[in-house]
């Protein structure tokens, strides 16, 4: 459906941000204790993991740019 | 890509700092908040207690009294409280374990502070901050100090608050990136695409969006590079429109430049797709063939006449061009761009001169090439150091078989190359001027050379070669005139050869030039006729004495019925405007008697005598006057 344009180390720092802000949000409570910010990273660190699951970034494809070495705009 | 990376650089910057004063601001205003409110805490608790000490010091007034009402440390809290003498700043403790140990330090930092002169304050100890405020015990020598740890760090709003703050200015700088990611993306693609632009704009021709020179260089020096790496072969094909200024005159630029962007168009959608169409500038296109086979060359030559060819319709008008090519190949004809667009050039040129469709380049056509140069340096010298020789040859009357003159025709005989035949010499000559002095030494030493003979007894007629330049110098009768006079040679025995095509270039002139020689007894001939176009109105209206059939049409009047009939036409033609008939380049006797029967006048050629060095032309005719047969003395066929 999209072409990937997510690759490479742009791909792992996403996954790993994603994971890491997801898991500070929603699973350890002890790290953030404020609502507010818990939901906050949640979904942003969120956008990040689904960017990493389907390797497509709608950004990129505004500006034309992809990091994955698979293909090219 | 480089703009935009710089750009993005600096919002990246930008966004840090003003995130940076931002939080830190914050941080400050809530840090700044909360020690306020813990001061002023500690503030009325002092209150409170210093009243109540008061009272129990009016009374009992003994220290110790004071020191057992002093307030008790909460557990957790760390909330203490001590006496200080007002003369010597002295701290006063309870021995009975008010403070705890750890408090000493604590209590030891406090007092290296100025804290005699202070009311409140706070410093750090360790890893902590202490807060502390002094008030005096009314009507004691005593102060009364509280001190706790600080709770800062500890605040749960505090905390909230950094948490916020940094989540919050995480997103804010993400999205700030992305804002700044698609401005600098969208300003740098608008510069690219005006920069792009500019650049099609250098490299283009206006009028036909054609690569215009300067690209064409650049793009065949890049093919000349692909092709160093696979030894393959770069073509430059120079294609200049030879009727195109005719339409320009007749029609005007607009229809000139309508006809250029057609015929641009035509090219380009015609052509191979590796081949490359660029517009030269003017009336001049060329195409650069990436890889050229000799097949692929002149198929896309063949193509270039077939499309030219065909008329432009503009306006309803049919416009016709005639295209000539110059082809100069890599790496044959020069190993960089500059090289091949001159050679090409020339190429064009001599295809042109010699009325061919398209030719390659030849280096004997190119007056810049190293052994024309080297050539014409010596033709310059070469009459002076005597390397010129002069061959006759004999012309014979058909109807009595008698020696009527001689042709004088010029040979170089160059001291390392040998005798240079004079289809090498005579171009360049032409080219460079020299052709003047050049003539003028043929024309002084045919004549003196036949003055010699005729005071030998022989009455000799000389006829010479004159270039297409000569006849449109005015000066010419004039030199004729000094030389007949230098040699004492009679003007009636000289002829001037002239050719048809050199009297085309401007027939005003050459007309002027010719009448003054006529006037002055000067024969004249036209020579190699029937092989250019002349008008024969204007051929009525010639001086001419004699016409010189071109011996193409001798050679093979006999096998084709064509040339048969052009040589009897011509024939008829001279006679009938009162010129006597040449026939050149006989060679057999079965020629010599077809024009016999024809009623040519005089035939020249192998089969009369090959041209001759002066003395062996002086032995031919003492022969020919014993009566021998002019073949007799036919000498080997090397001019």
């Amino acid at each position: 459906m999209f072409k990937p344009n997510v690759g490479g180390i742009d791909w792992i720092l996403r996954a790993g941000f994603g994971v890491t802000t997801t898991y500070i949000a929603f699973i350890d409570d002890k790290i953030l204790t404020d609502p507010f910010a818990r939901w906050a990273l949640g979904i942003f660190g969120f956008i990040f993991l689904v960017t990493s699951i389907f390797r497509f970034c709608p950004l990129y494809r505004l500006i034309g740019f992809n990091s994955s070495k698979t293909g090219s705009d | 890509m480089q703009l935009r990376n710089q750009l993005l650089s600096y919002f990246f910057i930008l966004i840090l700092a003003v995130i940076s004063i931002f939080g830190w601001n914050a941080y400050y205003f809530a840090y700044d908040s909360v020690r306020r409110t813990e001061h002023g805490m500690m503030q009325s608790q002092l209150t409170h207690h210093s009243e109540m000490l008061a009272r129990e010091y009016a009374r009992v007034k003994t220290l110790q009294h004071l020191l057992n009402h002093l307030p008790r440390p909460e557990s957790g809290e760390l909330l203490n409280a001590f006496l200080v003498r007002q003369n010597d700043n002295e701290p006063i403790f309870d021995s009975a374990g008010i403070l705890p140990k750890k408090f000493d330090g604590i209590v030891d930092r406090w007092r290296a502070l100025d804290s005699s002169t202070q009311h409140q304050g706070n410093f750090s100890y360790g890893d902590d901050v202490y807060i502390w405020s002094r008030a005096p015990v009314p009507g004691s020598f005593y102060d009364m100090v509280v001190m706790r740890k600080s709770s800062v760090t500890q605040t749960a709003p505090l905390k909230t608050l950094y948490s916020r703050l940094a989540v919050t200015g995480l997103i804010v700088l993400w999205v700030a990136l992305w804002v700044a990611l698609i401005i600098s993306t969208v300003v740098s693609r608008r510069l690219a695409r005006q920069q792009q632009e500019l650049v099609h704009q250098a490299n283009h021709d206006n009028l036909t969006q054609l690569p215009n020179r300067h690209h064409t260089r650049q793009l065949l020096k890049q093919a000349i590079k692909q092709a160093k790496h696979g030894k393959a072969t770069v073509a430059l094909v120079i294609i200049d429109l030879d009727r195109f200024k005719e339409v320009n005159d007749a029609l005007g630029h607009e229809v000139g430049d309508r006809l250029l962007q057609n015929i641009a168009q035509r090219f380009n959608e015609s052509m191979w797709q590796q081949d490359k169409v660029t517009r030269m500038g003017g009336n001049e296109f060329a195409m650069i063939l990436a890889i050229a086979s000799e097949d692929h060359i002149s198929r896309v030559a063949n193509k270039v006449i077939d499309l030219s060819d065909v008329p432009f319709v503009i306006d309803g008008t049919p416009l016709s061009i005639e295209a000539t090519l110059g082809i100069a190949v890599y790496p044959r004809d020069g190993n960089n761009a500059d090289t091949l667009m001159r050679k090409a050039e020339v190429a064009m040129y001599s295809a042109r001169e010699t009325g061919q469709a398209f030719g390659y380049y030849q280096p004997e056509n190119d007056p810049h090439s190293r052994e024309r140069l080297h050539l014409t340096a010596e033709l310059r010298g070469a009459a002076e150091r005597k390397e010129l020789l002069l061959h006759f040859q004999p012309k014979m009357n058909l109807a009595d078989g008698k020696f009527i003159g001689v042709e004088a025709l010029c040979r170089w005989n160059h001291p390392v190359q040998g005798l240079i035949p004079p289809n090498r010499f005579i171009p360049i000559a032409e080219q460079t001027g020299i052709i003047r002095p050049l003539t003028n030494w043929v024309l002084e030493a045919s004549m003196r050379q036949c003055a010699q003979w005729q005071r030998d007894g022989h009455d000799i007629t000389v006829s010479a070669n004159l270039s297409a330049r000569l006849l449109h110098d005015i000066n010419l009768p004039g030199r004729v005139a000094e030389l007949l006079k230098k040699t004492g040679f009679p003007a009636e025995m000289l002829e001037l050869e002239i050719t048809e095509t050199a009297l085309m270039i401007d027939p005003g002139i050459a007309g002027e030039v010719l009448s003054v020689l006529h006037a002055m007894g000067v024969k004249l001939s036209l020579d190699d006729f029937g092989a250019g176009y002349m008008s024969l109105s204007y051929l009525r209206q010639l001086p001419v004495n004699h016409i010189k059939i071109d011996m193409s049409f001798i050679r093979n009047m006999l096998i084709d019925p064509g040339d048969s009939m052009i040589v009897n036409t011509i024939i008829d033609l001279a006679h009938n405007l009162g010129c006597t008939v040449i026939a050149e380049g006989v060679e057999s006797s079965e020629v010599y008697s077809a024009l016999h029967s024809r009623g040519c006048d005089a035939v020249q050629g192998y089969y009369i005598s090959r041209p001759l060095p002066a003395a062996d032309f002086k032995l031919w005719l003492q022969k020919q006057e014993r009566g021998l047969h002019p073949s007799a003395t036919k000498g080997p066929r090397a001019l």
